[in-house]
């Protein structure tokens, strides 16, 4: 599966910001500790102000460590 | 014989020339008597019938006609309405037909309009006390007993937020789904629940209980990777999460329930997945998910139980209740399609978090994403084995209506 690697910038610009109505984009880290958004943010980026975001490279998915669930209070 | 200073008539400037008798009834006379002497009075009577004419105004139809005006003083009683709690204008105008028909015999007086105008103020006390009846109106939620207003209300949400597909067989479920719950008492236990219809994020964030777009009416905020159509929402199982803005906390422990209806089975090894909920820091978890085994996880305000029946099956509803004393090894349950799966016991520590689909809220962080598509999803007070069994039937029902059953 593929994602879309942002810097940190990038990241930072895209914060609370609306792929579309209602719907937000939520850049998070991968395993190597890479932002990336989701190819379906991107998808459904309606936005001509994130346009960018399409002719950014694409990168493989990493999933980050996950807490142990249930998680260890 | 009267002298007016030597003459026989009286003298045109009295300053210079005063009668030497004078008299009250000599002064009174005009003079006019001067020419016409102890006749000039005559013209004056003569004009009486002339005066006559001014009796046929008399007949104040005129004035009546006056009686218009009256309703000039109608609009002065209008800001009487504005005062009215804007609730009851009906109420209002039943006041305002008094006091016109009081200003009717008022108007008699023709010369005295004015005073019907300070009848006026008298409708204004009049009014005052009518609205005191107004709470009378609020037996509306009379209409609560159906269903159909609150299925229509959700539906309008759906379509001016930009939904679309909301079709006459998808508006007929509705309805049904609605008076459905509300004819079972299912509609009281329900803080939330979420149809999905509308195809975009725009339609599906609503909850039915109250579609109002504001995180108090547990309004869902999307974020990240969820795709929309006719079936549901999407999470990615990456990033994608929704927040419901309900808090387990704001309900009683032990009488809670969490719920989500599932297009898929998937129930991956290697980490666990959070379907729906939230898990606070007190040691509390509100969740319906699975562990890496990958078992069942789920609980209610609880320190969570997991199931050792082997691979969760995920596509449906599935359904976790709390009902009953903290003590009763029985008092939560996971249930899927309508039918208990297991149970355990519960926990006497409220969580404290808002609850989210597609993952869980981890004490502020959204995290063990889930990728499934979400087809309804409910929150509320607990429910017995009995009223699971009708809400999976009711909610089934639905889905099968348009066409996304799972059973």
């Amino acid at each position: 599966m593929k994602v879309v690697l942002l810097t940190e910038s990038e990241k930072e610009s895209l914060i609370g910001q609306l792929i579309q109505s209602d719907l937000y984009f939520n850049p998070i880290l991968d395993c190597n500790d890479n932002w990336i958004i989701s190819t379906e943010e991107v998808n459904n980026s309606i936005y001509v102000e994130h346009e960018w975001i399409k002719s950014i490279p694409l990168i493989d998915w990493c999933p980050p460590i996950e807490p142990p669930f249930p998680p260890i209070k | 014989m009267i002298n007016w200073g030597g003459k026989q008539w009286r003298p045109g400037n009295p300053n210079r020339r005063q009668p030497v008798n004078q008299s009250v009834s000599e002064l009174m006379k005009p003079l006019g008597e001067k020419f016409n002497r102890g006749n000039v009075w005559v013209p004056i009577i003569m004009d009486v019938p002339q005066e006559t004419s001014v009796s046929n105004i008399t007949p104040s139809p005129t004035p009546t006609n006056t009686v218009t005006p009256t309703n000039t003083g109608t609009p002065t009683s209008t800001p009487t309405n504005t005062q009215t709690p804007t609730n009851t204008g009906t109420p209002t105008q039943t006041a305002t037909n008094t006091p016109t028909n009081t200003g009717t015999p008022t108007s008699t007086p023709t010369n005295t309009q004015t005073p019907t105008n300070t009848g006026t103020p008298t409708q204004t006390a009049t009014n005052t006390p009518t609205n005191t009846g107004t709470p009378t109106n609020t037996p509306t939620p009379s209409s609560i007993a159906s269903g159909t207003t609150q299925a229509q209300a959700y539906l309008r949400a759906v379509v001016d937020a930009g939904g679309t597909g909301i079709t006459s067989t998808v508006s007929a479920a509705t309805i049904t789904l609605f008076t459905s719950l509300v004819s079972n008492n299912l509609w009281d236990k329900m803080s939330a629940f979420y149809p999905m219809l509308g195809g975009n994020s725009a339609g599906c964030k609503f909850n039915g209980k109250n579609p109002v777009d504001s995180n108090a009416a547990y309004r869902l905020s999307f974020t990240g990777g969820w795709t929309f159509n006719s079936s549901g929402a999407t999470s990615n199982g990456t990033n994608a999460y929704s927040n419901t803005f309900f808090y387990p906390s704001g309900t009683t422990l032990g009488n809670q329930h969490l719920s989500v209806y599932l297009g898929n089975n998937n129930a991956p090894s290697g980490s666990g997945k959070a379907y729906i909920g939230s898990s606070d820091s007190n040691g509390s978890y509100f969740v319906i998910g699975q562990d890496g085994a990958p078992e069942w996880f789920y609980g209610v305000s609880t320190n969570g139980g997991s199931s050792p029946g082997g691979t969760p099956s995920t596509q449906g509803l599935l359904l976790a209740s709390a009902t009953g004393s903290t003590s009763a090894s029985t008092s939560i349950a996971l249930y899927r399609n309508g039918s208990i799966v297991t149970n355990t016991n519960q926990n006497s520590v409220v969580d404290r978090l808002s609850v989210y689909l597609g993952a869980f809220n981890n004490d502020g962080t959204a995290s063990q994403f889930y990728n499934n598509q979400y087809r309804f999803s409910t929150l509320g007070l607990g429910l017995t084995a009995a009223q699971v069994s009708t809400l999976s039937t009711i909610i089934n029902t639905f889905q099968t209506s348009l066409g996304r059953n799972t059973y």
